[in-house]
């Protein structure tokens, strides 16, 4: 019988150990070098694609400035918008397979600037899936709209997000729907981190990547300083804390492991990356070359600009239908729409419970981000987009009345700003949306029948709105 | 922390490595530290949960062996019945306050009676197992079979024990009292064993059992949306996921306790190669089946009683088992179905030994070996529907399409999560079916050079395969929900 350590055997374990593990993680490395190559290749076609599209998109600015007649002119403003329309949809086919590819969709259009939208849409997934901007232009074509909600942002994201944002070139809106949510300064319930979208894995890193074009028409977007000004902003009381800010909770640590891992993960291809190793396997099988677009060729684009002025018909814009395209969490990707996207789920109505906690300096971020909006001009509307009624208790309690306390305190931020609020969830909540759990893929989200109801029931109020604005009685 | 996280693999080498530079004295008091640790991990005020069963057990086992002692059947007996009501009371607070009041609204409506409100509470983690474990030294000690424990500490650390606080296996105190209490030393076949036990408990959770969820879940959160073979493919994925998951996590557990020197209870062995149902439920989850068996089965007379109390006693033990596993009806279904089962196979045994001599299969027979495991392979996936739907009319839609025309609806699933989740059973099928050949094992555990490279490299290709395949999203293992 043992009756001491087998001290002996110790170097004889920890040697096997040191061995497993090196060849274990050796076999890794060499496959995450493998997607690293395979992810820089597409990035570098990608990239290839869009310098051409930018080139072109140049030779037209050229014969735009030195068009004759505003009939020259407004065909080559056409064909500007077209191909820019086309490399989004390049843009679009490249990366549909990707999760949540309507960030991706989102930060491109910041960063390449389809659509030059003059009114834009921000806040959670609640108005991500249930606002589709196809509704509100039809309603008022006169606007430009652009839906930049993304799921988990709070007041903080868009802070940073703002920075982003400015840094893009993008024009300013004259209009933010800011659309807001009873919980949205629940860190525990958002937390969307823009240190994430930036990260090579992320959205937003992966669209700064292809902006590094050698393109003098298409200029490097700097990475803005995020770093936080804190003199807006009150010193942390002192009060039960909900997860941290991302300020208070930084990108990487040694001492706190969930933001070490998810730092690690964003940034090992191997890792984030995961599920494109068919497409490498494809790659390497097809020779380590990826194919570029057939019409990659501009040599004889004056040629067909030219043609084009021969006409006198303005080209209409190319409308794409798109396969059915699903991701992992359900989201049709192919129903993206200007930054919205639609999600179905199969949702009983049945009641669950959401622990809710508010963090104040979301609050302080809140108000901070309206500063912002109002020292560039910018007109905001709230609207808080409807949630089914019977779907949830908060913190076990059927009675709760945090949505209607946090719903106050929107409302006397917005009336002391001079902000109209329209709350989905109270004075203008209707049974034929809040009470039906039909139109709900959960007790918060809006499916695609509901998300079409509430577009076009807010495309009216906000038209109403805007025309008290435009002819005040 | 779970298993398969990060901070378990910065836990453990730490607590086994100061486990053992600990003298003897000390190390109980550390591995208590340490698991109240583990379990505060999850959700530190229900340490006190923990606590009170602890203090309620320690204190009832007490009291009932003195009482005994000294003469006083009847307080013993009372002393050992409020203790195991106050348990059974904590599981029935913590895990079952929803299904009551469902339950009683239910059948409150039906006489318009007013809606009960019954509060709402999270689940400790565990709570069934640690309390099965305590119910189970109580009896014992009541019954006689075994002292009851004067130290508080080292009771506590019996129940509190991390490698299987949380998800069994549930373990005797006749086996676990002596090991913690002896000293262990360092020893190469333990590390050595539980560290072999660990990676491929880890890779039975995170690479299978993970990566199938994704195609289960898309099954089962939408059977409508599927039909034909479109479900058959979402059973037989629950099927090898559940027991992935759950025998990985206790691959772990027993890995993790070896490599301190103690030799937890096996709790699977190749249950899904069984040829019967009874021989199905003698190698799953066989820590939990034999505490049914010896604490609930036997008591109420086992199989020495006539038929009809027999099939009674067993549909009660699989019913019970049934609820134990889950707060939902369905639950109990799955469990009374196994019952069903079991009595089916008892009364269908002699008509099977009849026509297999007529048909000339005689038993062990390659033939009649592989029918006898893929029809019990058949009714134990078709009894895990009622386990996984996430309702009675979801389980009955699953039985009703599955022989229907095809659809399906995993467009939603990347390719590659799919090629993964079907490849990798049958590499898991694969080694423990090799595992069962004799000669391999000799071969491969052999103190050869040769065997020692084909070690190595079968252990780094598993941490490669854990790192590239494996769904790190933090899934929760199944049984965690009891």
């Amino acid at each position: 019988m043992q009756n001491k350590h087998e001290l002996s055997a110790l170097p004889r374990v920890i040697l096997k150990g040191i061995i497993v593990v090196a060849i274990g993680l050796s076999l890794a490395f060499g496959m995450n070098a493998a997607m690293q190559h395979f992810l820089d290749a597409e990035v570098e076609a990608v990239k290839e694609a869009n310098t051409r599209a930018a080139e072109r998109a140049a030779l037209l600015e050229d014969a735009l400035r030195a068009a004759e007649g505003e009939a020259s002119a407004a065909i080559l403003e056409a064909q500007i918008a077209i191909a820019k329309r086309e490399q989004e949809e390049n843009f679009y086919q490249r990366y549909k397979h990707r999760n949540n590819y309507q960030a991706l969709g989102q930060f491109y259009e910041m960063h390449f600037n389809t659509y030059s939208a003059d009114t834009i849409l921000i806040g959670t997934s609640r108005a991500e899936y249930g606002i589709n901007p196809k509704y509100l232009e039809e309603a008022m074509p006169e606007r430009s709209w652009f839906n930049f909600s993304l799921d988990g942002t709070n007041p903080e994201y868009y802070v940073k997000w703002w920075e982003y944002f400015l840094e893009s070139g993008y024009p300013i809106p004259d209009t933010i729907v800011y659309c807001v949510d009873w919980f949205m300064c629940d860190t525990n319930w958002l937390w969307r981190r823009i240190s994430n979208d930036a990260s090579p894995s992320g959205a937003l890193g992966t669209v700064l990547q292809l902006r590094k074009s050698t393109s003098p028409a298409v200029p490097e977007a700097p990475a803005p300083d995020v770093s936080f000004d804190a003199e807006g902003i009150l010193p942390q009381e002192e009060s039960e804390q909900s997860r941290e800010t991302e300020e208070e909770r930084p990108e990487f640590s040694l001492f706190n492991l969930d933001a070490t891992i998810d730092y690690l993960f964003n940034r090992i291809p191997i890792i984030y990356a995961r599920d494109r190793i068919p497409e490498m396997i494809a790659f390497y099988l097809n020779g380590a070359k990826i194919a570029l677009p057939e019409d990659n060729d501009i040599s004889d684009e004056l040629a067909k600009i030219e043609e084009m002025l021969q006409n006198t018909e303005i080209p209409e814009m190319p409308v794409y239908e798109h396969e059915r395209q699903v991701d992992q969490n359900g989201s049709i990707t192919s129903t993206y729409y200007k930054g919205h996207i639609v999600r179905e789920k199969n949702y009983t109505g049945a009641r669950s419970n959401r622990t809710f906690s508010d963090n104040e300096r979301q609050w302080q971020y809140f108000e901070q981000l309206l500063d912002t909006f109002e020292s560039h001009g910018i007109h905001v509307v709230f609207v808080e987009p409807p949630e089914y009624s019977k779907g949830r208790y908060i913190n076990g309690d059927r009675n709760s009345t945090a949505m209607e306390d946090c719903n106050d305190r929107i409302r006397a931020i917005a009336e002391e700003r001079g902000i109209t609020f329209l709350n989905y969830n109270g004075e203008l909540a209707s049974a034929e949306i809040n009470e039906d759990y039909t139109k709900f893929f959960d007790w918060g989200h809006l499916n695609g029948q509901g998300s079409i109801l509430f577009s076009t029931r807010l495309a009216e109020d906000l038209k109403a709105y805007f025309s008290t604005l435009d002819n005040p009685s | 922390m779970l298993f398969n996280s990060i901070e378990f693999l910065i836990f453990f080498p730490i607590v086994v490595t100061v486990f053992f530079l600990l003298p003897h004295k000390f190390r109980r008091y550390f591995l208590l530290a340490a698991s109240c640790y583990f379990y505060m991990s999850f959700i530190p005020k229900y340490i006190i949960i923990l606590l009170c069963t602890t203090l309620i057990d320690f204190f009832g086992a007490l009291g009932v062996e003195r009482a005994r002692d000294a003469g006083r059947k009847k307080l013993s007996k009372a002393a050992f019945l409020v203790a195991i009501l106050l348990n059974v009371g904590m599981l029935v607070f913590f895990k079952y306050l929803g299904l009551l009041e469902d339950t009683i609204n239910f059948f409150g409506h039906m006489i318009d009676m007013r809606t009960v409100v019954l509060p709402e509470v999270v689940l400790p983690i565990g709570i069934s197992f640690h309390t099965f474990q305590s119910m189970g030294y109580l009896i014992d000690v009541f019954l006689g079979r075994e002292k009851a424990e004067k130290n508080f500490i080292d009771f506590s650390l019996f129940l509190m024990f991390f490698p299987q606080l949380v998800a069994g296996p549930i373990e005797r105190s006749t086996n676990l009292f002596s090991q913690l209490k002896e000293e262990h030393f360092l020893c190469y076949s333990d590390i050595s064993y539980g560290g072999k036990m660990m990676l491929w408990g880890m890779f039975k959770k995170v690479v299978v059992a993970d990566n199938l969820a994704i195609l289960a879940d898309a099954v089962f959160n939408h059977v409508e949306s599927f039909s034909g073979m479109g479900l058959v493919v979402g059973v037989l994925a629950f099927t090898v996921q559940i027991y992935c998951d759950f025998s990985g996590y206790s691959d772990i557990a027993i890995g993790a306790a070896r490599c301190m020197g103690i030799h937890l209870m096996k709790n699977f062995d190749m249950p899904y190669f069984s040829q019967s149902v009874p021989e199905f439920w003698r190698r799953w989850h066989i820590s939990l089946s034999t505490w049914f068996k010896d604490y609930v089965y036997i008591p109420l007379g086992g199989n020495r009683v006539s038929k009809p109390r027999w099939c009674f006693n067993q549909l009660v033990t699989f019913t019970i088992s049934g609820i134990w596993h889950g707060a939902a009806f369905t639950f109990v279904a799955w469990g009374a179905l196994n019952g069903i089962y079991i009595v089916i196979s008892r009364f269908l045994k002699p008509i099977r030994e009849k026509i297999k001599s007529a048909v000339g299969l005689t038993p062990g027979h390659l033939l009649s070996n592989t029918m006898a495991m893929l029809t019990t392979f058949t009714l134990i996936s078709l009894s895990w529907v009622f386990f996984r739907a996430n309702s009675f009319a979801d389980a009955f839609y699953v039985f009703g399409n599955l022989f229907t025309k095809t659809t399906y609806d995993f467009a939603h699933i990347a390719d590659f999560r799919i090629y993964t989740a079907l490849a990798v059973p049958l590499l898991l099928f694969l080694v423990e079916a090799l595992m069962t050949v004799p000669q391999v094992v000799e071969h491969y555990n052999a103190r050869t050079p040769v065997a020692q490279v084909v070690r190595i490299a079968s252990y780094a290709l598993l941490l490669f395969i854990i790192i590239i395949f494996g769904a790190y999203d933090n899934k929760s293992f199944i049984y965690f929900q009891f």
